[in-house]
């Protein structure tokens, strides 16, 4: 039985993050700064900005909301540095992917220390976050004037006609996301909401509705990895990434063979447990990538911990019966897991290049035990924590499997 | 967005190009290169699914409520997934109402049987390209034929019409409407002028759209290969652009490029009765019949008028699309005359927004002069009386100038009634004798005789003179007739209205 530091790709040393906001007095660079400043102190002196050797940047669309390419020479501003800095775009998966290619860069033997970020600034052009958005759509989608929101509740539609999810369940994945959110002081939105306000809220993209959606905001949040072999040097108390998957699927919508879930989770999550040598009943944790309500229905459904078609009325129980404590338990055939435990894209915010990294930063803080207030308390230790994050309609995903 | 892009796309928007595997059978949209599922790329062909059918249902859909700045004068509308014929396309639903009230997608709307049409989709900026493209709308079997050719027949030594189509909007504005708007009495144009209601289209329809639907369902009546067609004119007042010509948008539509000629013509409402004996003569003369095997005039106008004018009150919308040539032949021209003055009865100076006119001064000295003056000319060259016509059709401003004029000329009322529609429809400005000439080929027996006047402000009139053939009836199946075009039509009240004619920013 090999050790899980032998399986891994990489070791987490620290992670940090700002609020996830509109964050009006922060820009790009401080946002990126503020959250790689916190990881680093959080290592104690133990790893300071001269020993990181590479970079991963995860954003999506600071061309246009800040006419700013090229993030990578910002760092290098900023830090005073010469070192290999990468920005990695796949629309809401560049964080995840940015984690990845931090990991082939320490596997590869190339890297000991390496840092990711993931950042977004979202608010400074908000007249045009729509169109921007649409550009992880295909050009024939936006052409006939669907938007983010309008191709998830096509989604989302279809999903409710073949298998007959209910609006109300839908609701109850954002009264959850909520709920969690309550104790977590850096979250967008850190308070519960009723089922009703979700059933009454504006009308966006007739089924979806305001509260189904992540909303609008700038964050960014870091990690600081480095080799397996190493990792005691650093820190009393690694995280280990012990697999990594990622895939892709057609960019249009109406390309795909599957409406009702996302292929790019399964390929990628395959990749990940694989590697990991992992199945559902060892997972505790789950951050998956709810951008809309639907999303996490799909999620539980594509990455298999419950049958397709039946995430809907899974949820909507779990939920329902939920009776005290701070976090809901989804009580799946294969273990009790806890799915976004500070409140996911919905409640904690989805600034779109930071969340691949901030769902990273959640794991580890709750596999540590460090969580504060939004500490999960499960009857079993907290042992194996998933990362679920998906690009656009899923033409891009990526699936981390952390492990302590 | 930029030009070179539209330009790339233009062909797969107007026609929707697919790519068919003939190895594997997979069927994709849009086209491609390479087939994903054999790896046979050589044996993708492009297809054209305007082609091959026209009915598709909805797979799924969502109602945008919040476009994007690329959409914003349309919203809300349906962006949609529909299955045609085995493909997947993107589209947008139109002709289909949304209120503030939720849409119950999965009940009402994913596997709703739906047909393409021709539509508007975005602006490039108020000095920008227009966008056009496919949407589809809700299914409606009397407004619908299944696309197939015709096997050639005959061929008669002569040309003629050999098909027709029209296309009227789904939605009307009623006289009562626009009066209670100003605060006027209605009985003033409805036993005054005899018009009742007209035509109006969706905030997504123009001339464009007029010209290209009405083209498609001519092409579908007569049977023919668009490939066929060798000279388009539209005319019309309302043109989408100052300068690029509504034709180019046509030809392409149809699928005639590029071996096609035409132009855009501008004479008030005859514009496109002007076209009709070049039509005509470029496919009968020895030279150019040579290149010419046939011809296509249209005529539509999305018909301007300033707000709360009398013409507000009669202004219509559509398309009239007539297709010549010499083989199977339904109506044969044997007559023409014209009779042009420079009358300032009706003009528009650029840059204006609306149209003005001279009040009672286009009644006498314009229309009637000018009408009466080709028909005179025309029955005196051919030797031929009132009587010896079965019907006649006049240019429609109004109910009653038709009915005048044809008792003044020596016509009965029964001969005009089968071509006036502007009661119902509206005057549609250059489609508006057309209009009358296609109601009347809907219900007419072969051998008989029909005289067409027309008349354009500025000022002129075109006669014309057709007997049918018995192909018309042998076609007659084939059409959407005009009458089944009018019915169940949806009311819009004048906001809308304004909204739809452009009079209104949004």
């Amino acid at each position: 039985m090999t050790e899980i530091k032998d399986r891994a790709s990489a070791a987490i040393v620290s992670c940090g993050r700002t609020k996830f906001s509109e964050l009006w007095e922060d820009s790009l660079s401080d946002l990126m700064l503020d959250s790689l400043l916190e990881s680093l102190n959080s290592t104690n002196g133990n790893i300071e900005f001269r020993d990181i050797e590479s970079m991963y940047i995860g954003n999506f669309i600071s061309e246009k909301i800040v006419d700013q390419g090229l993030v990578a020479g910002e760092l290098a501003q900023q830090f005073g540095t010469h070192i290999p800095i990468f920005r990695l775009e796949g629309a809401c998966a560049s964080g995840g992917l940015a984690l990845y290619n931090a990991c082939l860069g320490i596997k590869s033997g190339k890297f000991d220390v390496v840092a990711v970020c993931g950042v977004e600034k979202m608010t400074d052009r908000g007249e045009i976050v729509t169109d921007a958005l649409a550009s992880a759509a295909s050009d024939w989608e936006r052409f006939y004037g669907n938007t983010f929101p309008g191709l998830y509740a096509t989604l989302m539609a279809r999903h409710m006609y073949e298998y007959g999810t209910t609006r109300e369940q839908l609701a109850m994945v954002a009264v959850k996301n909520h709920q969690h959110a309550v104790n977590n002081d850096k979250a967008q939105y850190p308070f519960p909401i009723k089922i009703e306000s979700v059933l009454k809220s504006p009308l966006i993209a007739d089924p979806v509705r305001l509260l189904d959606c992540s909303p609008v905001s700038d964050g960014a949040s870091s990690i600081i990895l480095c080799k397996p072999e190493i990792a005691k040097e650093y820190t009393e108390t690694p995280v280990y990434v012990t697999g990594a998957g990622a895939a892709t699927d057609a960019l249009s919508f109406f390309n795909r063979n599957d409406f009702t879930g996302l292929a790019a989770t399964r390929f990628a999550a395959q990749g990940a447990f694989r590697e990991a040598k992992i199945i559902q009943k060892d997972v505790d944790i789950l951050e998956v990538h709810d951008c809309f309500t639907i999303e996490e229905i799909t999620a539980l459904e594509d990455l298999k911990f419950v049958e397709k078609g039946e995430g809907g009325p899974f949820i909507g129980e779990s939920v329902d019966s939920f009776k005290g404590s701070k976090h809901i338990i989804y009580p799946t055939e294969t273990g009790e897991i806890v799915v976004n435990c500070g409140g996911g894209l919905k409640a904690d915010g989805h600034p779109v290049g930071a969340t691949g990294a901030r769902q990273i930063c959640e794991i580890w803080e709750q596999l540590l035990g460090i969580a504060g207030k939004k500490q999960v308390d499960l009857d079993t230790d907290l042992l194996t924590g998933v990362a679920h994050n998906i690009g656009g309609t899923g033409g891009v995903g990526s699936v981390h499997v952390l492990q302590v | 967005m930029s030009v070179p892009y539209v330009h790339r796309n233009l062909a797969s928007r107007y026609r929707l190009i697919a790519s068919y595997c003939d190895a594997c059978n997979g069927k994709y949209f849009p086209k491609r290169k390479i087939c994903p599922k054999c790896g046979n790329n050589d044996h993708l062909k492009d297809i054209s699914l305007i082609k091959n059918g026209h009915r598709a249902n909805v797979f799924s859909a969502s109602v945008i409520r919040h476009p994007a700045t690329t959409h914003t004068g349309y919203a809300p509308y349906i962006s949609a997934v529909v299955e045609m014929d085995g493909y997947k396309l993107p589209t947008m639903i139109t002709d289909f109402e949304i209120t503030s009230d939720e849409i119950d997608i999965v009940n009402d709307i994913i596997g709703m049987p739906v047909e393409p049409v021709f539509r508007r989709i975005a602006e490039q900026g108020d000095d920008g390209v227009i966008e056009y493209g496919m949407k589809f709308r809700p299914f409606q079997s009397s407004l619908f034929k299944e696309y197939s050719t015709y096997v050639p027949r005959k061929t008669s030594h002569r040309a003629g019409l050999v098909g027709y189509g029209v296309y009227l909007p789904n939605y009307k504005v009623t006289v009562e409407q626009i009066a209670t708007t100003f605060g006027t009495n209605a009985n003033t144009y409805k036993r005054g002028l005899a018009l009742e209601e007209k035509g109006v289209g969706n905030l997504d329809e123009d001339t464009g759209t007029y010209s290209v639907e009405s083209a498609r369902r001519a092409l579908n009546h007569a049977g023919i290969d668009p490939q066929k067609i060798d000279r388009i004119w539209v005319g019309s007042e309302s043109p989408p652009y100052a300068v690029k010509p509504t034709t180019t948008i046509v030809a392409e539509a149809i699928g005639a490029v590029p071996y096609v000629g035409g132009s855009d013509r501008e004479f008030a409402c005859k514009a496109a009765t002007d076209a009709i004996p070049d039509a005509i003569a470029l496919v009968n003369d020895e030279l150019t019949s040579k290149t010419h095997e046939y011809t296509m005039v249209i005529g539509a106008d999305k018909a301007q008028a300033r707000p709360g004018d009398a013409l507000d009150y009669s202004v219509g919308e559509g398309g009239v699309t007539l297709i010549f040539g010499k083989t199977d032949v339904i109506a044969e021209p044997f007559g023409f005359a014209s009779y042009l003055t420079d009358t300032p009865d009706f003009w528009r100076r650029e840059f204006e927004k609306f149209p003005s006119h001279g009040g009672r001064f286009t009644g006498d000295p314009a229309y009637f002069k000018h009408v009466m003056g080709a028909a005179e000319k025309i029955m005196n060259d051919l030797e031929m009386t009132p009587k010896d016509f079965d019907y006649v059709v006049f240019h429609q401003p109004n109910g009653k100038f038709p009915i005048r004029v044809g008792t003044q000329l020596g016509f009965e009322i029964e001969q005009l009634k089968p071509g006036l529609m502007v009661t119902k429809c509206g005057n549609l400005y250059s489609g508006s004798s057309p209009l009358g000439f296609a109601s009347t080929l809907d219900i007419a027996q072969d051998n008989e005789k029909i005289l067409l006047v027309s008349y354009g402000s500025g000022a002129g009139s075109d006669a014309s003179a057709w007997i049918t053939t018995d192909v018309l009836l042998e076609k007659r199946e084939r059409t959407i007739p005009v009458r089944d075009q009018i019915k169940g039509r949806k009311e819009m009240d004048y906001l809308q209205y304004a909204r739809s004619k452009g009079t209104l920013m949004f």
